[in-house]
């Protein structure tokens, strides 16, 4: 399983945003999403997590100090550390817009800035592809196991972990295998983040969560290899109590780490709305 | 139209230097479906592929049938709007990945990055292309049903290395973590269901917007030109333009229920 590559434009001028998006599917994004304002950014970082930014940094034409692309910037940090390789793009209206380009560059870790009165194509789209690059292999903040664990304390966890699962191997083994079941769909957020996952009759340990990188809901299930059903198309009881009645999941991956085998599937319907922020 | 879609299907798979590929319309319906931002690129390359055609027959009827002296200026013009919406097509085209189902699990790129767009035609549901003039040259010369011509390949892959027919949901984006090559087909179909359950027509736009097709055309041909039956060039080749993006639109999936 790998998460598709994306791109956030946001701009609030329409030609520019053909333009960009154009230079972002040149490059090899394949989802662009666009935004216009700073609303619709922060909206679309709570559902997707995306691999390069492209931000104007004059979004509000009635604000002074044209920052409202430096927001952008400074929610995607503070959601995604510094993950997401970003591209500044300014108008040159002066040294004022300079300055809060320069600020922002030292302040936030802008990866690339340019002016659209100097826009060459084949630089932007070149520097893009350079900067995804860099992007697939930039590392998040959080670890797959922290993220599983949502605001759960980590020990806490583990401990739920290791007496639910009795891996051989201890706690490692726990690490390795949500390593390799969850790598492609991290960040993901919690549906009940202080109890993220529960453990029912059938020895199975589940949770439900929203993936930002696979952009849909997903159920995460943790047990001793013997506990799952000999068919792989069988979705355990456990699972099914989490979700809307009728829905079909769908298995996306089956990983297995010495005792201890994780499943995961995508529920297609559920919207991001139904996870908290 | 002529052929079912929804059954992804490539025949004769095998990129040559000098080839033919023939794409359902209803495959890039798929494509721009899941992928709404892509559609105004899309639908940029068909009108001007479609303005060209249209202004290439133009230009020979009035060297068939007149000597006057608009035939020369109207071939130029024709020879850059050509050239303009090649480069066009390839532009969209080189983002585009195609299954290749009878080498399972496998993709590649619909034109590859050395490739170009040398002729094109629109023809029983298939936007038909080529790569050169040799392959150009079969491809007008070619006669009879595309359905045909399908089945002959579906019951004899070997049948002409040189063609290739796609149909159904096998068009995707490019994406640069995945690239194309063998087990790389599943991640790309199922980033595209995804992206298909967000679908909503509404979201793409009803009819044509004009606007870019007729800025790019009068940059060669003037408001004043007439063809050789006295009408408007311009309208000529933008209404053939609209006619291109018309077919697309009306490829589009239904909303789901």
């Amino acid at each position: 399983m790998r998460a598709p590559t994306r791109a956030l434009i946001v701009e609030d001028v329409q030609s520019w945003v053909g333009i960009l998006s154009r230079a972002a599917r040149r490059a090899g994004v394949s989802e662009v999403i666009t935004c216009e304002d700073l609303e619709a950014a922060r909206n679309a970082l709570r559902g997707a997590r995306f691999d390069v930014a492209i931000l104007d940094i004059g979004l509000d034409p009635a604000d002074d100090l044209n920052a409202d692309g430096v927001k952008v910037l400074e929610a995607i940090r503070k959601i995604d550390g510094g993950g997401t390789r970003c591209v500044l793009v300014t108008g040159w209206k002066g040294g004022d817009r300079l300055a809060l380009q320069s600020e922002a560059q030292e302040k936030h870790g802008v990866d690339w800035a340019f002016m659209k009165e100097r826009y060459d194509a084949h630089a932007l789209i070149g520097k893009l592809t350079e900067l995804l690059g860099q992007a697939a292999a930039s590392r998040l903040d959080q670890t797959p196991m922290e993220n599983l664990g949502a605001e759960m304390e980590p020990f806490l966890f583990e401990d739920q972990l290791i007496r639910a699962l009795s891996p051989h191997g201890g706690v490692q083994t726990v690490y390795t295998l949500v390593s390799r079941l969850l790598g492609a769909a991290i960040p993901i957020v919690a549906m009940n983040p202080r109890h993220p996952m529960e453990t029912g009759a059938d020895d199975m340990t589940v949770g439900l969560y929203w993936s930002r990188a696979l952009c849909t809901a997903i159920a995460v299930g943790l047990a001793p290899a013997a506990a799952w059903p000999d068919d792989p198309s069988v979705v355990p009881e456990s699972v099914r109590r989490l979700m809307p009645e009728g829905m079909e999941p769908e298995l996306i991956d089956s990983t297995r780490e010495r005792n201890i085998q994780g499943r995961l599937w995508e529920l297609p319907g559920i919207d991001r709305n139904e996870f908290p922020m | 139209m002529a052929t079912a879609i929804g059954c992804p299907e490539v025949c004769a798979v095998t990129a040559q230097a000098s080839r033919r590929f023939y794409v359902h319309v209803g495959s890039l319906g798929f494509l721009v479906a899941a992928q709404p931002s892509f559609f105004g690129e899309v639908a940029h390359a068909l009108a001007l592929s479609g303005a060209s055609r249209a202004l290439d027959q133009i230009a020979q009827d009035w060297a068939m049938f007149s000597s006057s002296e608009a035939e020369p200026a109207l071939r130029k013009a024709a020879d850059l709007v050509h050239d303009r919406a090649a480069e066009a097509l390839r532009d969209a085209f080189q983002c585009i990945v195609q299954l290749i189902p009878s080498r399972f699990g496998e993709t590649e790129l619909l034109l590859g990055t050395t490739e170009e767009i040398n002729a094109w035609c629109y023809e029983d549901g298939y936007l038909t292309y080529a790569t050169d003039e040799n392959a150009a040259a079969i491809m007008y010369a070619e006669t009879g049903s595309l359905r045909r011509l399908r089945s002959q390949i579906r019951r004899s892959p070997d049948f002409d290395p040189s063609l290739q027919m796609i149909s159904g949901h096998s068009l995707f984006l490019f994406d640069q973590k995945m690239e194309t090559g063998r087990e790389t087909a599943a991640t790309y179909k199922k980033n595209s269901a995804r992206l298909l359950r967000g679908y909503r027509r509404a979201n793409l736009p009803a009819e044509p917007d004009e606007s870019g097709l007729i800025e790019a055309i009068e940059a060669y041909v003037s408001t004043s030109e007439q063809t050789f039956e006295g009408d408007s060039v311009l309208k000529t080749c933008v209404s053939r333009g609209n006619l291109m993006v018309s077919t697309l639109l009306h490829s589009l999936p239904a909303d789901r229920p």
